[in-house]
């Protein structure tokens, strides 16, 4: 390791194995006193002190990063994931979009279900009678069944178990916020004047 | 539980709307008093195909609570009452109908009424329009054997069962429910009579007194049609070819005329001759300012209505079933049901009361059919012994429900009755 006799000097910036070390730096009368010698007194012991202070920095340069890059992953993971939700957003708004588009004989009724069909003519249209009832008679193309939702968007029937767990789920959450909210009403002093 | 409606959870409006409906249905709820007890349907499993409204589910209950096994289709895509399909599913009659199916599911529906539960097949036909006697006979002739008889209500079906009893396909004893007396008089006069201008009034809310109306056609529709107008003040014309109906309606103070000289002043045109082009692009050109034209004959071929929708400068829609046409005069006219039939297009159809006489000669057909062994296979129109008997017992218990009205029946009947055993005495 070299390290040159005029980067001990005065200056504030040496640089080992391209690392920057910075040290503080170094006035002719610290405090008002003039030193005797001040080379001496502040010449840098070993070449190996800037060596440790040099790794210091980079240990420290490297943590930096890391710690930087872990956050930083952090929200490009959240970015992804909400460029993922976006599409699947948009996706579903234009499936739910083109099921309410798609020909249809009968005033559709939230809560059941109707499946999509293509004629071969190309025409997509909604049925209440499923592949399994038509039996042999069943149109050749088949797109899925859904079921229409009060807020007028449509499940895949075979997502339909987990949403409703997920409706009853939240329908107890209402019921419990509900309870708790009846009966701090209920406890609340009644301060009417009369 | 087997069914396909719309929404079972229409049920309980369904159940009120059919209990108001058998008040209004006594020839049926006659049958349950006479019949019901004796349960002469037994052992019949009935396949009906008809029009699933609030009048047909009385009859259902009526052919369940004689005996009967019941699997219900509708004759139409768009006629079912889903509240009616919805309250007869839940009593535990398999119904497959909704308004609005598709040609398939139609037919899908029609398929679905052929098995009963247990497994057994129909073995007895409610038709309407001939469409589940030609299933039955074409795609599943392994059924024709066990089916004793099928009834038949309408034109349509009835002019099919002619032309395959003409061509030897007919394999079924069948009646003819169409043709009777009592349901045609019923249907086509005082159901007409009702229907026309309830039709016309809520597609157009015109007033009719002062108006001149021609009425294409004084057969029984016309009669029903010229005297609901005449009543609400409207001048009646009529056009009619034959000659005995046309002095009738003259005799009944009606000025007949011809479609030609009628465009001068007329302002409502009905059609009811069951021909077709009875109102064609020389009338339109003539008619005055927003006449309007309609039809309550034959499905949907006496009105040219082809014609306008070439011919005409444009077409609005202003409510659904009404269009307005403007000519290139500059004139308009206003097409109801787009030349179907008004009663049904803007309308009710019939009402309950018409709808029970047709239906009271389904049932006694559906007896007759069940219950008398020896039938051939041929077409006929309900005997007169059945209708006797039928007249008979409605008198008597229609005296006792709905009041004057059906003392006026009882005599009628009870005259017949006379009549009936006066014939058998004389053989």
């Amino acid at each position: 390791m070299e390290v040159s006799k005029a980067d001990l000097k005065r200056s504030s910036d040496v640089f080992i194995n391209g690392i920057g070390v910075t040290l503080v730096e170094t006035v002719d009368q610290p405090l008002g006193v003039s030193l005797v010698n001040s080379r001496k007194s502040t010449k840098t012991a070993t070449s190996g002190d800037l060596v440790e202070l040099a790794q210091v920095v980079q240990r420290g340069d490297e943590g930096v990063h890391s710690a930087a890059c872990n956050k930083l992953s952090v929200i490009a993971d959240q970015i992804r994931y909400l460029q993922e939700q976006a599409k699947q957003v948009l996706e579903k708004a234009k499936r739910d979009s083109d099921l309410h588009h798609a020909a249809c004989n009968i005033v559709k009724k939230p809560g059941s279900i109707y499946y999509l069909y293509e004629r071969d003519s190309g025409q997509k249209y909604l049925s209440i009678i499923s592949p399994q009832e038509w039996g042999s008679a069943a149109p050749r193309k088949y797109h899925g069944g859904y079921r229409l939702e009060v807020d007028r968007t449509w499940t895949p029937i075979d997502e339909v178990p987990a949403k409703d767990k997920e409706q009853g789920m939240l329908n107890s959450v209402l019921q419990l916020k509900e309870g708790i909210v009846r009966a701090a009403i209920n406890f609340a002093p009644h301060d009417h004047p009369n | 539980m087997p069914y396909k409606v719309a929404d079972i959870n229409q049920a309980a409006d369904g159940r009120k709307a059919i209990e108001i409906a058998e008040n209004e249905m006594p020839g049926l709820m006659t049958m349950r008093k006479v019949y019901g007890p004796s349960k002469p349907l037994k052992g019949a499993r009935i396949a009906g195909c008809l029009h699933m409204t609030v009048q047909t589910a009385v009859l259902i209950e009526t052919l369940v609570e004689l005996g009967a096994e019941v699997q219900w289709s509708s004759c139409n895509i768009f006629s079912t009452n889903d509240a009616a399909a919805a309250a007869i599913a839940a009593t535990g009659v398999p119904v497959f109908a909704w308004k609005g199916e598709t040609d398939e599911e139609y037919v899908w529906c029609i398929e679905q009424t052929l098995v009963f539960a247990d497994g057994k097949p129909l073995n007895m036909i409610l038709d309407d329009g001939g469409d589940l006697t030609n299933l039955v006979h074409e795609k599943y002739p392994q059924y024709i054997d066990g089916i004793k008889g099928l009834s038949e209500e309408t034109t349509t079906g009835v002019h099919n069962l002619y032309k395959m009893l003409k061509n030897g396909t007919l394999k079924i004893p069948a009646i003819n429910v169409n043709d009777s007396v009592t349901k045609s008089k019923f249907d086509n006069l005082y159901g007409c009579r009702e229907s026309l201008v309830d039709g016309i009034k809520r597609a157009t809310d015109v007033m009719l007194a002062g108006k001149v109306a021609i009425v294409a056609g004084y057969g029984d529709v016309g009669k029903g049609c010229a005297q609901a107008l005449k009543a609400y003040g409207a001048r009646v014309l009529i056009s009619e070819i034959d000659p005995i109906c046309a002095l009738q309606a003259a005799m009944e103070g009606y000025e007949v005329t011809t479609m030609e000289e009628a465009v001068k002043t007329a302002r409502i045109y009905v059609t009811t001759t069951g021909c077709t082009s009875i109102v064609r692009g020389e009338h339109f050109e003539e008619m005055l300012d927003d006449s309007i034209v309609c039809n309550i004959g034959h499905f949907d071929c006496e009105i040219d209505v082809d014609y306008l929708n070439k011919n005409a400068k444009s077409k609005d829609l202003v409510q659904p079933q009404v269009h307005r046409y403007t000519m290139k005069s500059g004139r308009h006219i206003i097409v109801l049901a787009e030349g179907r039939l008004v009663n049904l297009g803007c309308a009710h159809g019939h009402p309950s009361f018409v709808m029970s006489n047709s239906f009271t000669n389904q049932v006694l057909a559906q007896i007759d059919l069940w219950t008398n062994p020896k039938q051939s296979v041929c077409v006929k129109v309900l005997s007169k012994k059945v209708r006797v008997i039928f007249y008979y017992s409605v008198s008597v218990y229609t005296t006792c429900t709905t009041g004057c009205l059906s003392l006026v029946m009882a005599y009628l009947m009870c005259s017949q009755l006379l009549s009936f055993l006066f014939l058998l005495k004389l053989f």
